[in-house]
């Protein structure tokens, strides 16, 4: 047994322990929100006046956003933040199907960045909880400023691009955050999706959103959750299989690689290995959507499960 | 090294092997397909409301149905309003769930023993189970807690504030939105009144709670008297939100006394809220500074249709 054998297995087998963890935090959330969800039901108010506005950026598809839109929660908004000359059929789209009004959207002067041209609501009851926000094309963290300065509730919670949120997401959240041990937090994180839930006033008092605002949120004010709240949804089936092929040639390869430099038998724990953690991201992706297990979710959890060291950029 | 190599990649293969058998099993679980049905059986049956509870015959054949059987009991409970309790409680008894309950609750850990508990809210509580619940309400899972405590309220209705007022921590909110959920089924006969004039945190929140899920107007004087006489901030800040829900005017000299005392983010996030509510600016420039009150003008102007266009 040779040096370099033994460091190749030992190292494997922290990639195995770790994965093997995640699962357990993972069923442990799951298992917990499942028993808190249940009674959510029967619960017809808001939870402490715990409020949470989703605040999107990139965001068109008529059908993300009423997939938004279908959360029960009481005290709950989606703001959309588009620019009407550039996706111009989309908003004309998103703004005949809810009936969007302009309204008055003089600024609040929280944040320099969040300019906004014009600012709809819907006329119709239904989809009063939705805000359409007009802004010439920015950066993400500039729409999400523009976002934060119409939000009216105190939490925000960013979503990207081809982002669901997952069953009761919403409603396990402002649990936590009602809780009075979590009164002051600042950030809530969700290591299972890589999701975040910022607080509103400290969003503006560190000048609004920008990729490294995670490293200025003091460890104390932040707590975590191994729950998905968020899913990816994919593309579509022929990038899906362009990405399936691509992983299989470049691992296959890998693997080759490695037979023929350190032995066929590091090789085959290293498949094994994998083949472990791919099963364990199936498993993790399909526990709270048991429907949704796009490949993008599972790379995602395979992400999460390899990732040691806690994100230094928020990025949406 | 190669048999090292081959217990672990055998290992790593039967863990992968019944992971992915797992996520298979999760989509159609036996017992929930059970539960249905049992939901289904006792839905139909108390919408028949038979006139001999005696010869109802729902029967629960081993351990899965009979756990089937009291999650479709407790969905039904926790999901419908003055339905037939007797019926069901005449059920759980023919199968012997209560004892069932209690005999695994004891085995249990975390958050199954929680789940157990919670079910026990809907099931009659078996015969000298009552103390073994009071056992778990000091426990240190918050879940099994709020747990026992709401099983132990459906056991005892009637030392209901007896029990809360024993608690040696503080209940959140969400907590007592399932304690009032235990109320609207109509298991916890409380009125609001002596809970608002009690001294205890937890009674007085949950007297709040209440007035808020209920929409109890009359109960404005009692809320003033809080907002006067109370110490704790987190008391007085629930008692004006609970002013603002019910949509009471919040002019009166001695809750702008109060407000001027809160920290500028409660004052900033209740600006808001009141703009959400619907109050009207005026209503809002009473109660907050200048500042404060261009900045709720802004909120409120944009639930306002825009006539000029830039």
């Amino acid at each position: 047994m040779t040096l370099s054998d033994s460091i190749s297995l030992l190292l494997l087998a922290f990639l195995s322990v770790a994965t093997l963890r995640q699962i357990i935090l993972a069923e442990r959330a799951t298992r917990r929100q499942a028993l808190l969800t249940d009674d959510v039901a029967g619960c017809c108010e808001s939870v402490g006046f715990v409020g949470c506005s989703i605040i999107c950026t990139g965001v068109s598809e008529m059908g993300q956003i009423r997939d938004l839109l279908s959360e029960e929660y009481d005290r709950y908004e989606v703001v959309v933040v588009l620019d009407s000359t550039l996706q111009s059929e989309a908003f004309r789209e998103i703004v005949a199907h809810f009936r969007m009004i302009r309204v008055n959207d003089t600024q609040t002067g929280e944040l320099p960045s969040a300019s906004i041209a014009a600012l709809y609501r819907s006329r119709q009851r239904s989809f009063r909880r939705l805000i359409l926000i007009d802004r010439r094309a920015s950066t993400p963290y500039d729409d999400l400023d523009a976002a934060l300065s119409v939000a009216s509730y105190g939490y925000l919670f960013p979503i990207g691009h081809n982002t669901r949120l997952c069953p009761r997401a919403i409603e396990s959240v402002v649990i936590a955050l009602a809780e009075p041990a979590n009164s002051g937090v600042e950030m809530l994180h969700s290591v299972a999706s890589g999701s975040y839930i910022f607080q509103r006033e400290a969003i503006i008092r560190r000048g609004g959103f920008s990729p490294r605002m995670l490293r200025r949120t003091t460890p104390f004010r932040r707590i975590s959750t191994h729950l998905p709240l968020t899913f990816r949804t994919d593309d579509g089936e022929g990038k899906n299989l362009f990405r399936c092929a691509i992983l299989f040639c470049v691992g296959m390869t890998l693997l080759i690689t490695e037979g023929i430099l350190l032995g066929w038998g590091i090789a085959a724990a290293t498949a094994a290995t994998v083949g472990f953690i791919v099963a364990a991201a199936r498993y993790a992706a399909r526990l709270n959507v048991p429907t949704n297990c796009s490949v993008r979710m599972r790379l995602c959890h395979i992400k999460r499960i390899i990732g040691i060291f806690r994100p230094a950029k928020f990025i949406i | 090294m190669n048999s090292v190599i081959t217990i672990y990649c055998l290992t790593l293969c039967t863990l992968s092997i019944a992971l992915l058998r797992l996520s298979r099993r999760r989509r159609s679980s036996g017992r929930e397909i059970a539960r249905m049905q049992y939901s289904r059986q006792l839905t139909a049956l108390l919408l028949q409301e038979p006139d001999d509870i005696e010869k109802v015959a729902i029967r629960a054949h081993n351990a899965r149905e009979r756990m089937a059987l009291t999650e479709a009991i407790y969905t039904i409970m926790s999901h419908s309003y003055g339905c037939d309790i007797q019926l069901l409680r005449h059920v759980a008894e023919c199968n012997h769930l209560p004892q069932m309950l209690c005999r695994r609750t004891r085995w249990a850990r975390g958050a199954r023993r929680a789940r157990l508990l919670m079910l026990q809210s809907a099931i009659p509580a078996a015969e000298n189970a009552t103390e073994e619940l009071r056992r778990y309400l000091n426990s240190r899972d918050s879940d099994v807690r709020i747990s026992a405590l709401l099983a132990t309220l459906a056991a005892t209705p009637t030392m209901a504030i007896r029990t809360i007022s024993a608690l040696e921590y503080e209940l959140s909110p969400f907590d007592l939105a399932r304690i009032i959920s235990l109320l609207r089924r109509g298991l916890l006969p409380i009125a609001y009144e002596p809970l608002l004039a009690d001294g205890n945190n937890n009674l007085q929140m949950l007297g709040m709670a209440i007035v808020r899920s209920f929409g109890i107007e009359i109960a404005e004087k009692r809320l003033h008297q809080i907002i006067t006489s109370e110490r704790n901030p987190a008391i007085v800040s629930q008692a004006i939100y609970t002013l603002s829900s019910l949509g009471r005017p919040l002019g009166h000299t001695r809750i702008r006394e109060r407000l001027a005392a809160m920290p500028s983010s409660e004052r900033k996030a209740l600006c808001r809220h009141l703009s959400v509510e619907g109050y009207s600016l005026g209503a809002v420039r009473g109660i907050f500074t200048e500042q404060e009150s261009d900045y709720a003008e802004v909120l409120i102007n944009s639930y306002k249709r825009a006539l000029a266009r830039s």
